[in-house]
Order: C-alpha cells, then structure tokens, then sequence
C-alpha cells in the first residue's frame, strides 16, 4: 500500500468508515504479527501484544495527525512500546528460545531463514530491530527513524553498519 | 567449487516477508477492532500543506525591506556626497551622518593670493563610540590621551555616556586615532576630521609684527634725534656761557683808570652777567623739557617693545596651536537591538524577518516525535 493510499484509508477511518479500518488492519497486521513474532520469540505473547496494540490504536486513532508521520510507523511504533511495557514488568529481555515453527515449502527459503537467523543471532538486539523494522514490517528509512526516535541520518548509518556486519557474517558462513 | 554470488538485501527482504503472517486470532480481533471503532463524523483532518508558502511570503519580505533599505541608502549619500568632512563608513543614522565639524576660529577667508602657497592647517578631531560598557571604556580612552602626549581639557563620564575634550600634539594624530579605532570593533566607530588653513591669521600677524617693528624703530630715531637736538643746544648753552664767562673774566681783569671806560666796563659786566642768566635759565629749561620728552619717548619705546613681545607671543601661539590637535571623543551606549543593528549589515527588520521565515519554515517542517497512547 502506497503512503498516499493509507492516508486517505486513514482519513476515511477518522470519520468513522469500517471498509477503510478493515483494509489497514489486513494491510499491517501480517507485517506487524510478523515484526512481533520475531521480537518476543512466542506466538501467544505476539498475539496478546498485537492485540493491545490495535485496540490502542483504534482507541487513538481520531486523535492520530498524520504531518509527516506514516500510520503504519505510528502502529508499529505502538507495538515496539507495548513489547517494552510487556519486558519492563516482566523484567524480561526479548528470548532467544523459538517457540514457533513456520512451515517452508521452499528448500531455498528454509536455507535463508537458517542463514539469517544464525546471523541475526550474532548481532546486537538494536542491529535486529533494525533489520526487523526495515525488513519484516518494510518501513522506510524515514519511518524507522520516527519508530525508534532517532535522527534519519543515525538510522542510515546504523542500518548500513548493520548490513556490513551482517554481510561479513555471511561471507564467514558462504 | 564456486558459491553462488548473494545479494544480503535481497535475502532479507526475502526472510522478511516470508515472516509476515497473519496470527491465528485476525478475524477474532478484526472484529473487535472494528466494533471498537468511533462511528461518529470527526472533524475534517488538517492536511499538511506541501509548499510552504508563509515562510516563503516573510523571507519575500525580507529581501524587500532590504532592497528598499540599500535603495534609500544609496539615494542619501548621492546627496550628500558635497560634504566636505570625512567620516567612517558605518551603519550610522541619518542624525550622525548629518554631525558638522567644530569651528574654534572664525570661518576662514579665502581672499588671500594663491602667491602665498603657505599652509598653517590647524586640526580638529571627533570621534563617537557606540558601547555596551561606557564606564569601562572611558577609563581607556583617557589613559590613551594621556598615553599620546596628550591633555585632557574637560570629561564627563556616565552610566550611558561620556565626552572628553582633549588636545595633543598633531605628529601624534595617526598613531593615536588607530590606537582608539583598535579599541572597539570597526562597526561602532565614526570620526570626523577638520582642517582649517590659518594662514590669514599669520599673514595679519606678520603685517602687525612689521608694524610694530617699524613703529619701534622709528620711536628709537625719534629718541636718538631728540637726544642728539638736546645735546647739540646744550653744547650751544655752554658754548655761550663759555664765551661769556670769558668776556667776563678780560673785563674783570682789564685794568683802567679811565672813568668812561670804568663805566663801560661795569654796564658791560652786567649786560654780561644778565646774558648768563639768561643762558643758564633757557639751558635748564631745555633741560627739562628733554628730560620730559625723553621720558615720553622712552615710555612709547616700552610699549611698543611690548607690543613687539606681544605680536610674536601670538605668533609662536598660532605656530603652537598648528601643532595641537584639538579632539573631542564622545562614547555612548548602545543597548542589544542597536548592538545587532551595527553588526548586521542591512536593516535589523530584514533579519528579524529572515529569521522568522526559517523559523516558519522549520516548524512547518517539523516531523514530531509519535505520539504513542499510553
């Protein structure tokens, strides 16, 4: 979906259109599921942080203005904080442990997923959520730096250090 | 065995999306969602406007306010370009700009022949300092006078303002104007500086001084021919009084029994002796007179010596005044908007307007931090 697209979903959500909130709950969610599947590492955690995070958006969504700021960067920006609420009293960090199978039919995609995971898990937590926002809920460079607060020119260089890193990982496994 | 070249983007771009999904529950809490939703109208959003047309409008204000202000600028200097005092280039009002020299003399006469190419310049000097710290720089500015030779006439010193009244000797002038320009940043700096040809006082002093010379002078003769008359009559008194007093003594000691020429003796003697007193009588007369008229004349001789003394007195003045500066230094203070004012070039309004335009501009282009609910 195009910035230009959601906004207009967005417009017609804030003046009550169900069909508008229905295409952006379908268009988010499986980015948005995935994204918090692979930062809590548990699928009934996921669901229950997905859900409070919807119903906070939908709660906040006549107060949301758009001035820059996408709404999918806003929802998932809603999301990363719910995960940390979510450590910050279970004075837990984000596990290792997978408590999820995803089922591949492709040979080639279960090469990458264990190639990107064996390399993901060599990185620092920051350097995968910023995989994680760029890659699995497909944010922009400018959308990530608003998720995470953070100036556009530092999230650049961060994610090209990241790819670098993670580029050399390869290079060692390859 | 050759690997196959990878391209990471493309694999993780490829894991990524292959970890969306949909969870079990997307109907569950699709529903709930939408049943969650607020049905009632809101208010039509703002729509963030894509060319910024306020910033835009008072940066064109800017640049207008400028223009009008260097067009204004200019058209005042081209009329008063036939000033004839020099002053620093500043941002200076229209009421400094306008600041005439200080005349001590009368306003010179220009009648007087090129053929005397003779130049006595007397100098004068103003300065004005625009300031944040007057007492402070008042201090300087007096040890700097003082530092050049110079004497401090007059000062007056103030939380906002001083003046100080001044003269030193004019082979100082340069050193001491750069030393006060170093003083304070260009910008705040304006000086004046005069010059007036004295030659037409000279000229009457030396007309005034020949005068005097030629007046003594002529008293001197005048005295000298007076003396030399006295002389000459008295040595004609004595001459006579000698003759007499010859005379007398051959009758006197002429020896007669002759009783007619006894007779003739004794009447001579005493016309004789008649003749001398009245000699003496005329030669202390003349005495008198010359005395007093020699008393006249050397009293005239006195006087017009000291006028003599006088006219070079006033012509060694002149010599000295040529010599000195005469300066007046004022200092005042400037408060923030004027400071701004002077270091900007171009009006404050100009820049007040430039800096609104970028500060619209950067609110408008303000991306804010996501407000999260709670």
């Amino acid at each position: 979906m195009s910035p230009e697209e959601e906004q207009q979903l967005v417009y017609k959500a804030q003046t009550g259109d169900q069909e508008a909130v229905g295409l952006l709950y379908d268009s988010i969610t499986p980015k948005l599921f995935g994204y918090l599947l692979n930062t809590v590492r548990h699928k009934a955690l996921a669901e229950d942080l997905l859900s409070s995070t919807w119903l906070k958006a939908i709660a906040a969504l006549p107060k949301f203005e758009r001035r820059g700021v996408r709404f999918s960067a806003w929802v998932f920006a809603i999301a990363r904080n719910e995960c940390r609420q979510h450590w910050r009293q279970s004075k837990h960090q984000a596990s290792d442990a997978t408590e999820f199978e995803i089922p591949y039919t492709d040979q080639s995609h279960v090469d990458n997923k264990i190639l990107v995971e064996q390399i993901l898990a060599l990185l620092s937590e920051d350097d995968r959520e910023l995989i994680r926002l760029r890659f699995i809920a497909d944010l922009s460079i400018k959308d990530t730096a608003q998720v995470l607060n953070l100036n556009l020119i530092t999230v650049r260089v961060r994610l090209h250090r990241a790819l670098a890193r993670a580029r050399s990982l390869l290079a060692e496994k390859l | 065995m050759t690997h196959k070249p990878y391209n990471l983007e493309e694999i993780l771009s490829a894991w990524g999306k292959s970890q969306q999904r949909i969870s079990s529950t997307h109907d569950v809490l699709k529903a709930e969602i939408l049943s969650k939703q607020q049905t009632a109208p809101l208010p039509q959003a703002k729509q963030a406007r894509s060319i910024p047309w306020l910033p835009v409008a008072i940066a064109g204000f800017a640049v207008l306010t400028f223009f009008l202000h260097s067009t204004k600028v200019g058209n005042y200097v081209a009329q008063n370009s036939s000033r004839s005092y020099v002053t620093s280039p500043t941002g200076m009002t229209l009421q400094e700009k306008s600041l005439a020299p200080n005349f001590d003399y009368p306003y010179p006469n220009n009648n007087f022949p090129i053929s005397d190419p003779r130049e006595f310049l007397k100098k004068d000097f103003n300065a004005q300092i625009k300031t944040r710290n007057v007492p402070k720089l008042s201090g300087r500015v007096q040890t700097t006078i003082r530092g050049f030779d110079g004497r401090l006439d007059a000062s007056t010193i103030g939380g906002t303002s001083a003046y100080f009244s001044f003269v030193l000797p004019a082979t100082r002038l340069d050193s001491f104007r750069a030393e006060i320009k170093s003083l304070i940043p260009g910008w705040f700096y304006t000086e004046q500086t005069s010059e007036q040809n004295l030659l037409p006082q000279k000229q009457s002093i030396e007309q005034a001084q020949k005068q005097a010379q030629d007046n003594l002078k002529a008293l001197e003769a005048q005295r000298d021919q007076l003396i030399s008359n006295h002389n000459r009559t008295i040595a004609s008194f004595k001459s006579r009084l000698s003759a007499i007093a010859k005379e007398l003594t051959a009758l006197n000691n002429e020896e007669t029994n002759d009783p007619a020429r006894q007779a003739e003796i004794a009447a001579r003697i005493q016309q004789l002796k008649n003749s001398k007193k009245s000699v003496e009588n005329q030669m202390a007369n003349e005495i008198t007179v010359h005395t007093q008229n020699l008393a006249g004349l050397n009293a005239q001789i006195q006087s017009a010596g000291l006028y003599v003394e006088n006219v070079k007195a006033q012509d060694q003045n002149l010599l000295d005044n040529v010599a000195t500066v005469s300066g007046t230094i004022t200092l005042s203070r400037v408060n923030l908007w004027q400071w701004v004012d002077l270091y900007l070039p171009g009006p404050l309004l100009s820049w007040l307007l430039l800096a609104a335009a970028v500060g619209v501009y950067l609110r408008h282009s303000y991306i804010p931090k996501l407000k999260i609910p709670a």
